[in-house]
């Protein structure tokens, strides 16, 4: 949940925070184990 | 592993379509992405056969290993877009069975579409048609 959309992103469509980069990049690793266990 | 990143907005500028292509671009080398849209899409209708762009969608969502739903909230709930796409996908044919799915949304709103993932979540469950697994992101 990202609030305050029209904030969040550039005029090319890039994310204004690095800081919720991050994260995104953080949360798909936790998909990742979850899709693991999915799997295994 | 093949993701379709799917976007619930039949808006012209949509805000998770925008978050979908953030995502794609940058993780596009962990992942095999493919995008689709519930935009075009026409309304359900019980006792209708699914029309072919339905069943082009049910084919890539069949074909993919997991599906990232980008998911607007109107009214506190999903977009009438998306769950009449979801109505097509749970009657003529069922590709969401067993579909790991992972949804993440935005909105102008400080809750950023909270209201729409907890409804589909809600949906999806009830159809007994796929995991799910609830994003948090910066807000």
């Amino acid at each position: 949940m990202m609030g305050f959309a029209p904030k969040q992103f550039d005029d090319e469509g890039r994310l204004t925070d690095e800081g919720t980069l991050k994260f995104l990049k953080h949360f798909f690793d936790e998909v990742d184990e979850w899709y693991a266990q999915l799997v295994k | 592993m093949k993701v379709l990143a799917l976007s619930g907005s039949n808006a012209g500028n949509s805000f998770n379509e925008k978050l979908l292509r953030v995502i794609m671009k940058n993780l596009d080398n962990k992942y095999d992405f493919d995008f689709a849209t519930v935009k075009g899409l026409p309304m359900f209708k019980e006792g209708v056969e699914a029309p072919q762009n339905v069943l082009d969608l049910g084919k890539k969502i069949e074909d993919a290993d997991m599906v990232l739903i980008g998911s607007p909230e109107q009214q506190h709930s999903v977009t009438s877009a998306l769950k009449s796409a979801l109505e097509w996908l749970s009657s003529s044919v069922h590709p969401f069975h067993d579909k790991p799915v992972v949804i993440v949304s935005t909105s102008p709103m400080p809750q950023g579409a909270a209201r729409s993932q907890t409804r589909l979540k809600s949906i999806l469950l009830l159809q007994a048609l796929v995991h799910t697994y609830l994003t948090v992101t910066n807000s």
